[in-house]
């Protein structure tokens, strides 16, 4: 799926892969980035690449077919560049202001309450950003690490247990 | 000694506002201020720009409503251009604003207000989200999903994506509709029909345990303002505005939209960057009014296809005149999901929908364009000059939460005397002041077109300014 399309309401399929971020903020577009250089591998696989701007609710129901997730978005908080892969399990105990944008935790936890089901797998992988003012384009550090993060995906899509550390 | 209670920020709006509450010596609400704090500035950057790119700008204010600015937008260039759109092109934004009052009510019903109606004002908060609708009630969960889904499902397949789509331009649409794509759509409705009915039976079983807040949400005598059809029918993409009264009786009808500032003024206070329209003959503050879904049920007397108009009937029964309590935003908010998703089928049971002839080519005509429709939230009101090389020069927006500042400014003093009893703030006290804005659906990334956080904090305030207890939510 053409990173910038909006996400299938029915997406199938054993993995899923779910590139959050705004890309008009800077290196908050890093999961699209990454999404991008993902379109080729995914092409021939069983794995779909959903890009928004934001977890919503009803991805629950998408989230709900796959067999894997993986949540791929920017991190304020990590140094620049630095990327991260971590398993992510359902959050049973959401903040009581959650709306319409979930975090990763509460969007698996809303697929086993709504649909009795989640993923058998979920990480989250995130890459440290440097700038996320109104802007296009990567800082060169978030930049770098793109074909890092990519590689690391797509070691879980080959069922790699060494991607996950 | 007196207190004031500041909530800041407010949670599940969109937006971000705080609410500070004035108490007297005896310790009992005497005065309630909405603050929205944020300013964003679209009526002035878009100064220098051609006007032709107005629509994709000013979708841009909101990600949750950009289709109603897309088409307010649309119609005032077209004013600009002095054309008269396509018929077809017309039924297809119709289409469209019909599906983004779906996915918007959807979200505002069954997202944020549906864990205070299914668990209670009172319920544990740590339960009192769509986690904990999803787990009471999974059903009515899963109804919620797939009506949002096929609201937005009709904005992708229409307009090519399902936030933001560029696919209204000024004298038109940009693409007619395909066979397939009407299909697809035909093929959702009977699940969107009997998802909304039966919430509709839910939530009208439900009225009784709601006594208290139905009486005080915002329930006073107020006029209504939306825009009218022909016939007395609620409409959403044309027709001409009318003001009703808190008796059902119409103070102002058939006014253009083009001539609002005849009849609409705004007022500022100095608490909120928010504006205060009203009813310009009435003066400030007793001009006031409301717009949005409760506001187009008052003012029309049917909604024009079957299912509906049965609802409607029953509605407008809960009260003799015109129903005043905010409350009832959500039972209209049903009420219109159902009549949008009956007017979609017939428009598209018209074989004319397929139709290619789908824009209009004209340039510049005239400097200036007012473009008005009824947006979720309620009228949507865009002005526009242009010098002569079509470059804007000046833009007015007047957006549908703003119409609503009054009335939600009274609604939390209302509730606020009702519920907040002590110094020391409870989470029900909180949580209701909270749901009185909640029924207005407020958008305040639009009102104030400023990018939307949706964080809470109510302060409570002696008269001396000194802050003597606050809660906050992020």
């Amino acid at each position: 799926m053409k990173p910038g399309a909006t996400d299938p309401v029915n997406g199938m399929g054993g993995v899923l892969i779910l590139a959050c971020g705004n890309p008009l903020r800077g290196d908050d577009a890093v999961a699209w980035r990454i999404a991008e250089s993902l379109q080729g591998l995914v092409a021939c696989s069983d794995a779909e690449i959903v890009c928004s701007q934001q977890l919503a609710p009803e991805m629950a129901e998408s989230v709900s077919r796959a067999e894997c997730v993986i949540f791929v978005d920017a991190s304020a908080a990590a140094p620049p560049g630095c990327v991260s892969l971590v398993p992510i399990a359902a959050d049973k105990d959401c903040p009581a202001s959650l709306t319409h944008q979930l975090n990763p935790a509460a969007i698996l936890a809303l697929s086993n309450a709504l649909y009795g089901k989640s993923p058998t797998r979920a990480v989250l992988l995130t890459v440290g950003g440097e700038r996320f003012e109104l802007s296009e384009g990567l800082s060169p550090a978030v930049s770098q690490a793109v074909p890092e993060a990519v590689e690391r995906i797509e070691g879980l899509l080959a069922r790699d247990p060494a991607a996950i550390s | 000694m007196g207190k004031k209670i500041v909530i800041d920020p407010v949670t599940r709006l969109e937006g971000h506002a705080k609410i500070t509450l004035q108490t007297d010596d005896r310790g009992e609400v005497q005065a309630a201020y909405f603050h929205v704090t944020q300013l964003r500035g679209f009526e002035k950057f878009c100064e220098g720009r051609p006007f032709y790119e107005m629509p994709n700008i000013m979708a841009r204010i909101c990600g949750i409503c950009p289709v109603s600015h897309l088409i307010a937008s649309a119609k005032a260039c077209d004013a600009i251009l002095a054309v008269r759109i396509p018929p077809v092109a017309a039924k297809l934004r119709r289409i469209l604003n019909l599906a983004q009052l779906i996915q918007s009510h959807a979200l505002s019903f069954f997202y944020l207000s549906s864990p205070d109606l299914l668990l209670g004002m009172d319920a544990d908060p740590a339960e009192r989200n769509i986690l904990g609708v999803a787990r009471a009630n999974p059903e009515m969960g899963r109804g919620g999903v797939r009506l949002r889904q096929f609201g937005q499902h009709i904005i992708e397949l229409l307009g090519g994506k399902r936030i933001h789509p560029g696919w209204v331009v000024p004298g038109g649409v940009n693409e007619p509709l395909a066979s397939d794509k009407r299909d697809a759509i035909l093929a959702m409705i009977p699940e969107a029909l009997a998802t909304t009915e039966k919430t509709l039976v839910w939530f009208k079983s439900s009225l009784g345990k709601f006594t208290e807040e139905i009486s005080t949400f915002a329930n006073f005598p107020s006029l209504f303002l939306g825009l009218i059809g022909p016939d007395d029918t609620a409409e959403y993409y044309d027709g001409k505005l009318r003001f009703t009264d808190a008796r059902g009786e119409i103070v102002a009808d058939g006014l253009s939209p083009a001539r609002y500032a005849d009849y609409i003024e705004e007022a500022v206070e100095p608490f909120t960057f928010m504006k205060f329209p009203y009813y310009k003959p009435m003066g400030y503050p007793e001009g006031h009014y409301r717009v949005g879904p409760l506001a187009r049920l008052n003012i029309a007397q049917r909604c024009g296809t079957p299912l509906a108009d049965q609802e409607w009937v029953e509605f407008r029964a809960l009260q003799r005149g015109a129903v005043l309590s905010s409350f009832h935003y959500h039972y209209a908010r049903l009420i219109e999901i159902l009549h949008a998703i009956e007017y979609i089928h017939v428009l598209l049971d018209d074989p004319e929908i397929l139709n290619k002839q789908v824009r209009a080519s004209a340039a510049m005509n005239t400097d200036e364009g007012v473009g008005v429709a009824e947006a979720p939230r309620g009228t949507l009101l865009h002005h526009y000059k242009v010098d002569e090389n079509g470059l804007m020069t000046w833009a007015n927006l007047i957006i549908a939460t703003g119409h609503n500042n009054s009335a939600m400014n009274r609604g939390i003093l209302q509730v606020a005397k009702r519920f907040v009893r002590s110094e020391k703030l409870t989470d029900g006290m909180l949580n209701r002041v909270e749901a009185v804005i909640r029924a207005f659906d407020p958008c305040l990334s639009c009102s104030t077109h400023a990018i939307g956080q949706m964080p809470l904090v109510i302060r409570l305030v002696a008269p001396d300014g000194a802050l003597l207890d606050e809660a906050r939510r992020d």
